[in-house]
């Protein structure tokens, strides 16, 4: 039970897919400039996350492994597009604001991500909840960053009041802005996540500084354990991700 | 890589294909005619931003080879007005501006219908009431940034994209519709 706890709450702040893990940074750059995009983009991120964690788990044992990566993408641009369609027929105003950035979830790579590292290798249910954790981890990392960017940019929030409540300060809504307040939430979560798991201790204990590492299939996995003077694990990557299929 | 690995991986991915297919078609088939009437209700609802009226005729016409696309605004069973669309360059390409003019040659209304303006800097000029200046202001006079209308400080690229945009409106409203060219 603990397990199924866990894989969910992990993606929420240890291994928040945006702040920790720093994946899917376009979207979450480009739609941020309000609260309402930042809640449209995620949810929709999450359905396909959600979606295509649930087919690839269930077709793990019939995906010929040399074929996996373009199984997956299939999958996962399947669900985009349907998703899309659902958008533009029901929430036009949601499909305007995020335009191009809501096809392009499917080369986001925290779904791929979340494919490859998670669903090919865990049962439907594990993967399922992962990709709601990792889905309302993302979800929430743009509603707390649009909501910011919105406020100070903008003056309102979900836009609410139509005046705006302060004076806007533009830049907030600009490029510069984005990256200041992502700089800012990266180090919030970073603080809050050693805060949780006490970091220091565990990092002088396996020389691991990364969540992610944890989590399995990081494609940076070998260069850091070799940073981390761990040179027997990086050598042969390919033979542990073979040993993790059978457990 | 043997001949069987080969046959099951194309085999493989053909079936997802295939089922990735239908999946699509069957939400293509739910969703097409709420796509498309969504579509036609924004259209109209953005053209009634720049007049008012009840229905909409799409009309043709010939600008020097170039074929533009233009609305005739019909109110009660009378034309009202026309609605212009016309593409021009404020800070980045594809500034799109929708004008409307009245049958006797007054501005009745200017929309901007999309942009790839830096983010913010529509909104500013339409704050600042640059859209609204055009209004009630004849269309034969043709129209000058600085002269007809002010530009809004810190965007006035976007100002000026948006002025030629109209300018371009009134001079096919003049020379076509009101010249009788069309």
């Amino acid at each position: 039970m603990a397990k199924y706890v866990q894989t969910f709450t992990k993606g929420l702040i240890r291994e928040n897919p945006v702040l920790r893990l720093v994946l899917g940074t376009c979207p979450t750059l480009a739609v941020t400039t309000a609260a309402m995009n930042g809640l449209g983009m995620g949810a929709a991120a999450a359905f396909v996350l959600v979606c295509s964690n649930i087919v690839i788990s269930l077709l793990r044992h019939v995906i010929p492994d040399k074929v996996r990566l373009p199984s997956y993408i299939v999958v996962i641009a399947g669900f985009t597009t349907i998703v899309q369609m659902l958008v533009k027929a029901y929430l036009p105003s949601i499909d305007q604001a995020l335009g191009i950035y809501l096809p392009l979830i499917v080369v986001n790579c925290i779904i791929l991500g979340r494919a490859e590292a998670f669903a090919s290798k865990n049962s439907v249910g594990l993967s399922a909840l992962d990709g709601l954790g990792m889905g309302a981890g993302f979800t929430a990392a743009l509603i707390v960053m649009g909501g910011l960017r919105e406020f100070l940019g903008s003056g309102t929030i979900f836009g609410w009041p139509d005046g705006g409540m302060i004076p806007p300060i533009t830049i907030f809504v600009l490029p510069a802005g984005g990256f200041f307040i992502f700089g800012m939430l990266i180090w919030l979560t970073n603080r809050l996540s050693k805060k949780l798991e006490g970091d220091t201790a565990r990092k002088e204990l396996t020389g691991r500084v990364c969540a992610a590492c944890d989590a399995g299939g990081c494609p940076n996995a070998a260069i850091c354990n070799l940073a981390a003077g761990e040179a027997a694990d990086a050598e042969k990557p390919s033979v542990k991700r073979r040993e993790s299929d059978h457990e | 890589m043997k001949i069987k690995d080969i046959i099951v991986s194309a085999a493989a991915l053909m079936v997802i294909g295939g089922a990735v297919t239908a999946a699509l078609a069957g939400t293509n088939a739910l969703t097409a005619g709420t796509i498309a009437d969504r579509m036609a209700e924004t259209e109209n609802a953005a053209r009634l931003q720049v007049i008012d009226a009840d229905d909409f005729e799409e009309l043709t016409l010939d600008d020097g080879g170039d074929a533009v696309i233009y609305y005739r605004a019909v109110k009660d069973g009378q034309t009202a007005g026309y609605v212009f669309t016309t593409v021009t360059t404020g800070k980045s390409g594809g500034l799109t501006v929708m004008t409307g003019i009245r049958t006797d040659g007054a501005v009745s209304g200017v929309a901007v219908t999309s942009d790839n303006e830096t983010a913010g800097y529509v909104d500013k000029v339409r704050g600042a009431g640059l859209l609204d200046a055009f209004t009630g202001k004849e269309a034969a006079g043709g129209f000058r940034l600085g002269e007809t209308v002010d530009g809004v400080s810190q965007a006035t690229k976007t100002s000026r994209g948006i002025t030629e945009g109209v300018d371009k409106a009134a001079r096919l409203f003049e020379t076509y519709v009101k010249g009788g060219a069309a």
